[in-house]
């Protein structure tokens, strides 16, 4: 276990073309404590990898500063940062057994390595075949807890991908490492699988209570997975913070629109102050018109905003009733998932979505009313940024 | 109609292909038959079949086994120890090179294929262009470095330089690893091993098949290697089998002594054909893998 603190660490590539370099990770700053389940999550080629990569010494670190335990890493080749990782193809040795996969991070860590001093000193011979039985002992501690003891002699082409997988992660496991790294590890397995092996990792944090830093492209998993989630974006970091304060609370447009599946209703429109009731503000995209309450977006001056609302906090239908804003809308696409339906929905040019559940959902077609509670609603700034205003 | 068409279509040109092979290959085994034939038969015989072109008579009816004996017995003035030395010499120089030029030629490889370091390129032509040099133009120089090394009619001339590589099997090592996933050399690195360890453990494991190809050829080229010890070694007793055979040759090329040269020459080349028998697998794999992969 440890902790890991970035200090403004940056990656420039210098053969990107242009003469200053291509900035793949800018200024990350967090740490990480004790224990803790950290998820780097942003769409391909926002720098995740790489900051990943860089902690674990694959890359070198161009700006900014690497603590791992209060000390700087930089420096430190991967081999002596005692860190382990998970890659997205496994990476398992070919020409390796299961259980030779698993003792390879070990045996490179024997004391008495020799087999030629085993072969000239009987006690040297006593001590390395202690050393070979804790080996084995812990090889077959982490094929028990991963499922993996049938298969501990077979060469990973044998195996199924999500057992490759465990035997990845076995490999990680064994070493007892100071930090785990996973670096997109389920991408390759299906959907079913790749549901099974994120719970069985979360079991696997909360056994091993190690400090782990998990890279994926997909949000539904970050938010399964991390006690934290850092979303980023163009190699800059956008938020940082526990799973349901990214999806309550996200810092910004961006954040807003990649976490949460159905993505987030975004509504462009303008914010009028003083023109409602009193006590109110209005955000009117015709011919929507919202009645916010005075306060809650104390940062929102009037003017082009965009107002976000998360399609399960839409409710159409008698459900609606109790609703504080209410409309009239067109249903135009009913989809219908089992435990759940996506309702499209259409208030003049706007788009909206609804997540009802099955008995709720309208027939295609019909006009329902749609409400929300002006408490489940985000705005955010229109510009690039579209900072979240309240 | 027109699927049995094909069929008989198919069937010719298998017919045809093999037909092809089974010719190619007569003319390569002729030569070998005919060397059999000869080292078992009697001396008359044999200088009849060769010299007169009796070729009737070239079937041994009696094979005379003894042959082998005599020949091998014969290689040096004081009986077998000619051919003793010889082959222990050839054993020595073959095992140390094939085991030296396998090592030696993978690490440089895999240094031209993982490590990135300044002048990299420049250095892999160098190494590259030296496969343009016929071995005859550098022998010259060579014999005169060896000589100051105090190293002429020792076998350190045909061991030593196999320790510094091979620029063919370099670049076939270089071109073998280069198609290694990079994830493999790094999770090596984060199990905590040197460029020397992920060479060790995962880079040469993984290179087999060319290491099956480097050690055949090297194999085959050092043990009927000529040149080199001819020039390089001058005392019987360090002479290799090449060597030994060719003082064979000299001393007893006579029409009456075809049938022991015959043998003599067998023997010499029996363990480069039980060496490709051994390995056709391998090998096969090896120069597959390095066509589409190369």
């Amino acid at each position: 276990m440890a902790t890991v603190e970035l200090k403004g660490l940056g990656k420039t590539y210098t053969s990107g073309g242009s003469p200053e370099g291509v900035r793949a990770v800018r200024d990350a700053t967090f740490s990480i404590r004790h224990g803790e389940f950290v998820v780097l999550v942003g769409p391909s080629g926002c720098g995740k990898s790489t900051l990943l990569r860089m902690i674990a010494g694959l890359e070198p670190i161009t700006q900014g500063e690497l603590l791992i335990d209060g000390a700087v890493v930089n420096e430190m080749p991967a081999r002596q940062r005692d860190i382990a990782m998970v890659f997205q193809n496994y990476a398992l040795y070919p020409h390796l057994t299961v259980r030779q996969n698993m003792a390879f991070g070990l045996e490179r860590r024997r004391t008495h390595g020799s087999r030629l001093a085993a072969l000239l000193s009987g006690e040297y011979r006593g001590k390395r075949e202690d050393e070979s039985t804790a080996i084995a002992q812990r090889v077959a501690k982490a094929a028990e807890t991963l499922g993996l003891v049938a298969h501990l002699d077979r060469y990973p082409r044998e195996l199924s991908g999500g057992q490759r997988q465990r035997v990845a992660v076995g490999r990680s496991i064994v070493r007892d490492p100071k930090v785990f790294l996973f670096d997109e590890p389920l991408s390759n397995l299906d959907a079913k699988l790749r549901h099974e092996m994120r719970s069985e990792l979360r079991q696997l944090h909360r056994t091993l209570g190690a400090t782990m830093i998990y890279v994926t492209h997909d949000q539904e998993e970050a938010m399964g997975l991390g006690d934290r989630i850092v979303v980023l974006r163009d190699g800059l970091i956008q938020q940082i913070g526990a799973p349901s304060e990214i999806y309550e609370r996200p810092a910004n447009r961006f954040v807003a629109g990649f976490v949460g599946t159905p993505s987030i209703n975004l509504i462009q429109g303008r914010l009028h102050r003083g023109e409602g009731t009193a006590g109110v503000e209005r955000f009117a995209a015709d011919p929507l018109s919202i009645d916010l309450p005075k306060g809650r977006f104390g940062a929102a001056q009037p003017g082009p905003i965009v107002l976000g609302v998360r399609p399960d906090r839409l409710r159409i239908g008698s459900a609606a009733a109790s609703s504080t804003w209410k409309s009239e809308a067109t249903v135009v696409a009913v989809e219908r998932l089992g435990d759940r339906s996506d309702v499209a929905l259409r208030v003049g040019q706007h788009s909206l979505l609804a997540r009802v559940a099955p008995e709720q959902a309208p027939t295609e077609g019909a006009t329902v009313t749609v409400g929300a509670d002006t408490s489940d609603m985000l705005l955010f700034a229109a510009d690039d940024a579209g900072v979240r205003l309240g | 109609m027109s699927a049995r068409r094909s069929l008989v279509r198919t069937a010719l040109a298998a017919a045809a292909a093999h037909g092809l092979l089974v010719g190619g290959m007569l003319v390569m085994l002729l030569p070998l038959v005919w060397m059999l034939c000869v080292s078992l038969l009697t001396s008359e015989r044999a200088q009849s079949a060769t010299v007169s072109g009796d070729y009737l008579k070239l079937l041994p009816t009696d094979p005379q086994f003894a042959n082998y004996r005599e020949a091998l017995a014969q290689m040096s003035s004081v009986r077998w120890e000619g051919f003793r030395n010889a082959l222990a010499n050839s054993v020595v120089v073959t095992t140390l090179c094939v085991v030296a030029t396998s090592l030696s030629s993978s690490l440089v490889g895999f240094a031209f294929a993982r490590l990135r370091f300044r002048g990299r390129g420049t250095l892999f032509i160098i190494m590259l262009a030296t496969m343009m040099l016929p071995a005859q133009v550098t022998l010259i120089p060579l014999f005169l470095l060896f000589r100051g090394l105090g190293w002429i009619d020792t076998l350190l001339p045909l061991i030593v330089p196999a320790f510094f590589g091979n620029a063919f099997f370099i670049f076939m090592y270089r071109q073998f690893i280069a198609q290694i996933p990079e994830s493999l050399i790094e999770a090596a690195a984060m199990d905590g091993y040197g460029w020397l360890g992920i060479w060790w453990h995962i880079a040469l494991p993984l290179c087999r098949p060319v290491t099956a190809i480097c050690a055949v050829f090297t194999f085959v080229f050092v043990w009927n290697d000529f040149l080199g010890p001819l020039v390089f070694l001058h005392s019987d007793d360090q002479a290799t089998l090449a060597v030994a055979l060719n003082s064979f040759r000299n001393q007893y090329g006579g029409v009456n002594n075809v049938h022991l040269l015959m043998a003599a020459s067998l023997v010499t080349m029996l363990p480069c054909i039980l060496l490709f028998l051994a390995a056709q697998r391998q090998f096969i794999e090896g120069l597959g893998k390095g066509a589409v992969k190369g």
